[in-house]
């Protein structure tokens, strides 16, 4: 109970930080997304319960204040997680530097191609009345933000992989232990 | 997925919103206290890509006020909260529009939009198509969707804004202001004919819902026209950054 109270209050924490104070210290950071890089980050380290507590809690924080319709922010954070995972269970069976960038930069990338999707769907069955629009400046944030992620989560991996097992192949571990 | 199939179905029939303006009311002190601070980081880079040498004084400086002003700090903000207030209440009283004020507490969580969260909404008499005004009248966006007790308003500079404007020049020449790639002001549609000028001022027609004539959009900065065409489209310049706004006021009758 005390890892989910703790997570509401960081997930809450990490949203009041993007949206209010991030978002408004200049155009360099509007290529940083600290509440998308932390699900998933979550997704890749932590257990499946507690990746969706992180996603429904902060797509539906996301979804109260978004102008599209409620929603539309869990589901794509909850498919993106779900990719992910089948993805990590499915095709990476090291857990590697390189398959954790990559898995970062495909997540970044599943989310906003899953929104833009959506949006447009909603708008072409006349359910909003809003779409999804694309110009150069967001596609730059967004290719940007793919980069930042991987960097972050590959400096993360270090750090993780320096203090903990959690990365580190058990079967060698076990055979060298012999 | 069922959890979030429940979600949305539980938000569609209002049984949530009793949480969702619990945490939203809950946020406001914060998201204000925040957007604050990040002003000072803001002008902090502004100032390292501005001169390095005005930066290195400017910390010197900002330290020594900052000694001198800890004391009287409540005072100061005031102050500032009251400058940045003073000319839109002036403007709003000399022109007798009842109007509502408000904080700017967010910005949209869609990147796809140029939007801001202010924290006033339906309770106060916000409605959506309101114009949102800073400073001495200059429209800066309109009310696209209002809660209980806050509301989004949809800057000029984005895409989807579009707001019926006339140009201050001998023929009051018509058109319509959007934005162009969340960076710019495009008005669009202004007769051929017309004589227009760069500088000339760009106001609001007052042909729309809620927007009264005369508030100050931004100055002609460029002029296109293309032969064959009926229309000539002129680039605006907005009178102020849309991204250093704190302070609002919503023009809710005129």
């Amino acid at each position: 109970m005390k890892k989910y109270i703790f997570g509401f209050i960081l997930i809450l924490a990490i949203f009041l930080l993007q949206y209010s104070f991030i978002n408004f210290s200049g155009e360099l950071f509007t290529f940083v997304n600290p509440l998308l890089f932390s699900i998933i980050f979550v997704s890749l380290f932590y257990s499946a319960k507690i990746t969706i507590f992180w996603v429904i809690i902060g797509g539906f924080l996301l979804d109260i204040y978004s102008l599209f319709n409620f929603g539309i922010h869990i589901i794509s954070l909850m498919v993106m997680v779900l990719l992910v995972h089948y993805f990590f269970q499915k095709f990476i069976t090291n857990h590697t530097f390189y398959s954790f960038v990559f898995l970062t930069a495909a997540s970044t990338l599943f989310y906003y191609l899953l929104l833009m999707a959506l949006t447009t769907l909603l708008y072409i069955l006349n359910f909003s009345e809003l779409t999804w629009q694309m110009n150069n400046q967001l596609t730059l944030a967004i290719l940007v933000q793919i980069l930042i992620n991987s960097v972050f989560m590959g400096l993360i991996y270090y750090i993780f992989s320096s203090f903990s097992n959690r990365l580190k192949a058990n079967f060698i571990l076990k055979s060298n232990n012999k | 997925m069922a959890v979030v199939f429940l979600l949305i179905f539980l938000h569609s029939l209002n049984i949530l919103s009793p949480l969702e303006k619990g945490l939203s009311s809950f946020m406001k002190p914060v998201q204000w206290v925040l957007i604050g601070a990040s002003r000072s980081v803001s002008s902090f880079f502004e100032r390292i890509t501005n001169n390095n040498d005005l930066f290195q004084e400017n910390i010197r400086l900002n330290e020594k006020i900052s000694e001198l002003t800890r004391e009287n700090s409540l005072l100061k903000t005031t102050l500032k909260e009251n400058e940045i207030i003073a000319p839109q209440v002036k403007f709003l009283q000399e022109k007798n529009y009842n109007y509502v004020m408000a904080r700017v507490i967010s910005r949209s969580v869609d990147p796809t939009f140029k939007a801001m969260t202010i924290n006033q909404g339906k309770q106060e008499g916000v409605e959506v198509g309101m114009p949102v005004v800073a400073n001495q009248g200059y429209l800066v966006g309109k009310i696209i969707r209002t809660e209980s007790n806050r509301a989004e308003v949809l800057l000029l500079n984005d895409a989807r804004s579009n707001t019926s404007a006339q140009i201050q020049n001998e023929s009051a020449s018509p058109g319509i202001v959007a934005g162009e790639f969340g960076l710019t002001l495009k008005m669009d549609f202004i007769p051929k004919d017309d004589a227009i000028e760069n500088s000339q001022s760009v106001i609001s027609s007052g042909l729309e819902n809620y927007i009264p004539k005369g508030l100050l959009l931004g100055k002609i900065e460029s002029i296109k026209t293309k032969a064959g065409d009926f229309f000539q489209t002129a680039y605006l310049t907005p009178f102020l950054s849309y991204d250093q706004l704190e302070v609002v006021s919503i023009i809710t009758h005129y």
